[in-house]
């Protein structure tokens, strides 16, 4: 295990921050919640945010905290299926694969929502639960791995999410299809 | 403006009670002193009209129509565009890699069930992006060693400088070793063969052919020798169980299924035992069927069942330069 300072990896990976706050901004515009202040990339910690309205409304906290998440998995799948298979599995000496394979890493490195997200999602949890509401139901358990994931980040969970779900995901799907 | 414990405040007074307080061993709590006339964001004062809080900030119609619909900055939706177009273009040219990733699967799966020839047609579709995967270039050499294909094994290996230790990379050093240790004992045996010394080229084909048995070359070189010394020995009963090995080995060519015909012939010959003799015919006849495939199969097996149907009908058993100097030479002339 090895460290690198938090500023460099944001550095080498900042189209993924930029893609997160943008998702942000995003969701809290389609829930109606006003937008103080976004920083979409800077040299610092947090190295982007969005200032944004607090709600008690469950389904717009969660889509405004667990929404990045979806964004940037999403767009770490795309980026990287061009690259999975000439730059993981065949090692192909192809520079725009090598691209989108930093990108889509990049991109697929910063999905993991910021603790303030979760801890937002997680006090408003039981309650809706309670109230038998579906969503923070199934909630549950997909905000408590990414919570342990966030926590992981230290041993590098963020790039092995990045990996599973750009690479070996595809590359497990491809192996099926064909 | 702040409030602490009810009771307004303003900013440098709050910092020095701030700090006093700490000093003391204890926290202050300040909030904030908010004046729902005044926007919080652009701070015009709106008189007596109070503001609607927009997070816990009064704001006025104009501000917060900003905060609902903060726009994306021009250079996001123009990088965000032009990285899509070039995903697009990206896919659309990494077309050939899909095809080469499909090939591998298929190879892959050839490999697990000891299909060679199966694997190697696919590695070689692979080798078209020219992988550098160790493991690929690994595997797609071993389909071609297995398969006696050296030159292929060679374009697999050739992709790479350098190659990691591994039980794969072991196996394929030592099947490469053994492939170019039997051709170099078969490039003797063809040195021995031309100086006549057909039983010292048809020993060290033997064990060029032992050496790397996945060679059909090698095999069918050491099988054509073995038989030729069996035939110039005279002894047919090795020439045939030979001829029959060849053919067993190699079904499909007109030349070995001849061959067995050939030694047939010379059954007949020293026995006069008929069976031999309608044996033989039957395999010419199948040489000949073989043959129609390409013009100079059907020419060179002509020319081989010519002296084999004189075998038959003289009983003489004579060789080819023997055969040539008798017949054909007259016919030349």
């Amino acid at each position: 295990m090895f460290f690198i300072p938090g500023f460099v990896i944001s550095i080498a990976t900042f189209p993924g921050v930029i893609l997160h706050e943008a998702a942000h901004l995003f969701f809290c515009k389609i829930n109606k919640l006003a937008v103080f202040d976004v920083c979409y990339f800077r040299i610092g910690n947090p190295a982007g945010y969005v200032v944004h309205e607090t709600t008690n409304d469950f389904k717009k906290a969660f889509m405004v905290g667990m929404g990045p998440f979806f964004v940037n998995s999403f767009f770490c799948v795309v980026f990287c299926s061009a690259a999975f298979m000439p730059a993981w599995e065949l090692e192909v000496r192809d520079l725009l694969a090598y691209f989108f394979y930093w990108l889509g890493l990049s991109i697929g490195m910063h999905a993991f929502p910021s603790t303030q997200d979760l801890k937002e999602i997680w006090r408003m949890m039981p309650g809706e639960a309670r109230k038998f509401n579906p969503l923070a139901i199934i909630s549950y358990p997909i905000v408590g791995i990414v919570f342990v994931l966030n926590l992981a980040r230290f041993f590098w969970a963020d790039l092995g999410y990045g990996i599973a779900i750009g690479i070996l995901a595809p590359l497990a799907i491809f192996h099926w299809l064909v | 403006m702040l409030v602490v414990g009810g009771q307004p405040i303003c900013l440098p007074c709050a910092e020095i009670r701030d700090r006093e307080a700490k000093a003391a061993g204890h926290n202050l709590e300040f909030a904030r002193l908010i004046d729902p006339t005044i926007c919080g964001l652009c701070k015009t004062d709106y008189g007596s009209g109070e503001l609607p809080v927009v997070g816990g900030v009064p704001a006025c119609a104009n501000c917060s129509k900003g905060l609902y619909e903060r726009p994306y900055p021009g250079w996001l939706k123009l990088a965000m565009a032009g990285l899509l177009l070039l995903l697009a273009g990206s896919l659309w040219r990494g077309v050939p890699y899909f095809k080469a990733g499909r090939h591998l699967v298929l190879a892959e799966r050839a490999m697990d069930r000891a299909d060679y020839k199966t694997a190697s047609t696919h590695f070689t579709e692979v080798l078209k992006v020219s992988p550098t995967e160790q493991k690929v270039l690994l595997m797609g050499a071993k389909a071609n060693l297995m398969i006696g294909n050296v030159a292929g094994a060679d374009k697999f290996l050739k992709q790479r400088e350098t190659y990691q230790s591994s039980d794969l990379f072991t196996e394929v050093k030592g099947l490469w070793n053994h492939a170019v240790d039997a051709y170099e004992k078969a490039v003797k045996a063809k040195t021995l063969y031309d100086a006549h010394d057909e039983e010292g080229a048809a020993r060290l084909m033997r064990e060029a052919s032992d050496e790397y048995p996945q060679s059909p070359d090698l095999v069918e070189s050491a099988l054509n020798l073995e038989s030729g010394v069996a035939f110039n020995h005279k002894d047919y009963d090795a020439f045939l169980r030979v001829s029959k090995e060849l053919m067993n080995r190699f079904p499909g060519d007109p030349m070995a299924v001849g061959g067995v015909a050939s030694a047939l012939a010379c059954k007949y010959a020293v026995t006069g035992d008929p069976s031999y003799h309608q044996q033989a015919e039957e395999m010419l006849e199948k040489a000949r069927a073989l043959a129609q495939g390409s013009a100079e199969q059907k020419t060179r097996f002509e020319e081989y069942a010519e002296r084999i149907h004189y075998r038959l009908e003289s009983r003489v058993i004579i060789d080819k330069p023997e055969y040539d100097r008798r017949f054909r030479q007259e016919a030349k002339r």
